[in-house]
């Protein structure tokens, strides 16, 4: 193989693709995608919500002597609750509007009720209806059930404001009741019932004999860390790998194929390739963890990744990006247009997408067999093991080798299967080829 | 000296024979005109002197070695189709492919190269931004631009209009004249016959003709006859019955009569001076388009019962 030639190659891919829109959009959205959320709950609470929520209260209860409660606490949300800092609206404002109750014990009666409200819900008028069941106070003489229960309907279960203000009222003042009630006195025993509170806490650690402990929002930055990365992995190999089957694609199109194997082998042109789609991972791999580094350093937050899960963070993705590559060049040479290469890949890309999948168990249990078979599996390691690295404790030394070592064989035989199909697909034209054919190319040549 | 070889060079795809059985020698510093109808294995030949595809059997010796890497770098290929990055400037694409030959051309030579074929204003420009023949011009300039030993050319000509067409042959006789042997593939047979040294025709996948055109003309010509009579006396316009011709293509304002060997011309023109008024008489040897639609067994556009109309550009596409 010559290298001079293979560089120059290279030197062309990485020199386009940088210079696509792609490439400066991915640089731009990539950051803005990955922090979405935070963005988006910012530009949410600036935007502020002044809209007018109707809610229909029916309280059975005993002389109906919780609607009042509700009221209170509605009176108590739309005076303090609703505004920022500076007196303007932020959040949704309530209207209670009380219901008569109907004769619970004619389930008729009680059914016709709670039509006529949901279909004032499913119109708009409503955003919910609550129901106080006759027994809330006394759930033992009504053995439990609906009578015994606050039933809350709507049709809009992602907006949470009216729900969490009646869960953090209603329930404390029935129990009060029901103390009362039963002529014990709650303030006595408010504080024998209070329970006691379970927290999150770091580890303790000697900073020059002082004893320091790691905060909650640590913690936090534990479990993120690991997302981020596999991410990050995932993205930036992607992006350095998936446009080298569109590319091939169109290099057999237009007919560009044949004029450069006059000067380069099909291997020196597919290696060429390879490493101008690693060089295009590393380059943003460098930009996003600088940036990503640059802001953690300035929260004083820096220490959360090692220098030698760094390492191996650029190692892996660089074997990725070869592994992925070589998959994308074959399928971009076995295939006439890129509709096929979608087709071709996709089981590939099932493989490749697995550690996505799987993101739950690996980070409740990074040690466990799901972890552990997709650390040392040549298509997930380099995104598993990353991941892996980053969540506290990490792993054996050993496990980074091993995987480092198989994925390494692994891509080896990738390449060297990739570049036999690639030799005798770039030239081809017409119908793309079938896997039967593609095996025949790789154990005939 | 050659600079190819080839000796008995097969290669097949699946059940059909692209080649079989080439042997060809192209000496040093010669104009090698590879022609042959459409199908016929040139292509073939070429990628696998080229080593883009190798040979089921024989062997190839291109410039003394018989691996690619010992003689790529010094070889300029041109395939039939041509294929540029659209979204290179031409500059950067030219520089590109001459780097690739291990030359890395400066950017005064690029220019030089880009006046001599008008296009000094699209160097900046991007490659989408060219009309076809303006990329074909880039295309042949990607090809010579490292100052090749050896130049493979596929139809170089196709798509360029008669005033570029001129300047490519124009660039080729002086490589030629520097020492660079050139061989082509063309359809266009007054190019082989006026440009050529040697020719070969591939039919099939089997060589039919290797020579220098005397040599091939003098192997499958009979003598030809170019007539022109005045036929406004309303005389019968066929010559197929005349004695010893054993062909008749209409040329349009003229007629071409084959002759069986030992016709007697002095014959044949008194018989035509009786039918018309001889405005022109002629002998000729057969044309290298005469020689190749014989062997190719083209459309026979004459025969002795009476004449057809031929293509009056005399080239086929």
């Amino acid at each position: 193989m010559n290298a001079r030639k293979t560089r120059i190659i290279a030197s062309r891919e990485y020199s386009a693709a940088v210079r696509s829109k792609s490439f400066i959009i991915t640089l731009v959205l990539l950051p803005v995608m990955m922090s979405g959320g935070l963005i988006a709950q910012k530009v949410g609470q600036k935007i502020g919500d002044t809209s007018t929520y109707h809610v229909a209260v029916m309280d059975c209860s005993p002389g109906a002597s919780l609607y009042g409660t509700i009221a209170n606490a509605v009176k108590r949300h739309n005076e303090r609750e609703i505004f920022d800092g500076t007196g303007r609206q932020v959040r949704g404002r309530f209207v209670l509007e009380q219901v008569a109750p109907v004769d619970w014990r004619d389930p008729a009666a009680l059914d016709r009720q709670r039509l006529s409200l949901s279909d004032q819900v499913r119109a708009g008028q409503l955003l919910a209806f609550v129901e106080i069941g006759p027994a809330v106070l006394s759930p033992s003489k009504a053995g439990g059930g609906d009578a015994a229960t606050i039933r809350y309907s709507t049709n809009r279960p992602t907006y949470p404001d009216f729900l969490s203000l009646l869960r953090s009222t209603l329930p404390s003042v029935v129990i009060q009741k029901r103390f009362a009630s039963a002529g014990a006195e709650y303030q006595k025993l408010q504080s024998l019932l209070w329970p006691p509170p379970v927290v999150e806490c770091g580890l303790a650690e000697s900073n020059n004999g002082k004893i320091k402990y790691q905060s909650q929002s640590g913690q936090l930055v534990n479990v993120a860390v690991p997302i981020v990365m596999i991410m990050l992995i995932f993205m930036v190999t992607l992006m350095g790998t998936s446009p080298i089957a569109g590319n091939v694609v169109e290099e057999k199109q237009l007919r560009i194929a044949e004029v450069l194997l006059g000067s380069v082998t099909p291997f020196e042109l597919m290696i060429g390739k390879l490493l101008g789609g690693v060089a295009v991972s590393l380059t943003l791999a460098a930009i996003f963890l600088g940036g990503a580094y640059y802001l953690a350093y300035s929260f004083g937050m820096s220490g959360y990744v090692s220098g030698q899960s760094i390492g191996w963070f650029f190692f892996f993705t660089t074997l990725g990006t070869f592994m992925y590559g070589s998959l994308f060049a074959a399928a971009g040479a076995a295939c006439s247009n890129i509709k096929e290469v979608q087709s071709f890949i996709m089981p590939v890309m099932l493989f490749i997408a697995l550690p996505m999948f799987v993101l739950g168990p690996v980070l409740q249990n990074p040690s466990g067999a799901v972890g552990m078979a997709l650390s040392f599996f040549p298509l997930s390691a380099p995104t598993v093991m990353v991941m892996r690295l980053t969540i506290p404790p990490g792993v054996p030394a050993w496990q980074p080798i091993v995987a480092g070592a198989s994925t390494l064989a692994a891509t080896v035989g990738f390449v060297w299967a990739a570049g036999r199909i690639f030799r005798v697909g770039i030239l081809m034209q017409g119908k793309g080829a079938n896997y039967a054919a593609v095996l025949r190319w790789i154990l005939r040549g | 000296m050659h600079a190819i070889e080839l000796e008995n060079v097969t290669k097949t795809f699946g059940a059909q024979s692209a080649v079989d059985g080439l042997s060809l020698r192209v000496p040093v510093g010669s104009v090698y005109g590879f022609i042959g109808p459409n199908g016929s294995g040139k292509t073939t030949t070429l990628r696998m002197i080229m080593h883009i595809i190798h040979a089921d059997r024989g062997r190839i010796v291109v410039l003394g070695g018989q691996t690619c890497a010992a003689a790529n770098d010094r070889v300029g290929y041109l395939p039939e189709e041509r294929g540029l990055y659209r979204q290179m400037k031409v500059v950067e694409l030219l520089r590109f492919h001459s780097q690739l030959k291990g030359h890395a051309a400066t950017r005064a030579e690029v220019n030089r190269w880009l006046e001599r074929m008008q296009l000094s204003d699209w160097a900046d420009r991007k490659v989408e931004a060219l009309s076809k023949g303006m990329s074909q011009k880039v295309q042949f300039i990607a090809t010579v631009i490292a100052h090749p030993q050896l130049l493979l050319l596929d139809e170089p000509f196709s798509g360029l209009d008669p005033i570029n067409a001129e300047v490519v042959r124009e660039i080729l006789l002086e490589l030629v004249r520097a020492g660079t042997t050139v061989l082509f593939s063309t359809h266009d047979m007054s190019v082989a016959e006026a440009m050529c040294d040697w020719i070969l025709m591939i039919h099939k996948g089997r060589k039919v003709l290797d020579g220098t055109l005397r040599e091939i003309q003098q192997e499958h010509g009979g003598d030809v006859l170019r007539v022109r009579l005045d036929w406004t006396n309303g005389s019968d316009r066929q010559l197929g019955d005349l004695p010893g011709v054993a062909k008749v293509t209409d040329l349009g304002n003229m007629q071409e009569l084959r002759l069986l060997a030992g016709a007697d011309r002095q014959r044949i023109l008194e018989l035509l001076m009786q039918r018309g008024k001889v405005e022109h008489f002629e002998m000729t040897r057969p044309s290298l388009r005469d020689i190749f639609l014989q062997i190719a067994g083209g459309p026979d556009r004459a025969s002795p019962s009476g004449p057809d109309r031929a293509s009056p550009s005399g080239g086929e596409s």
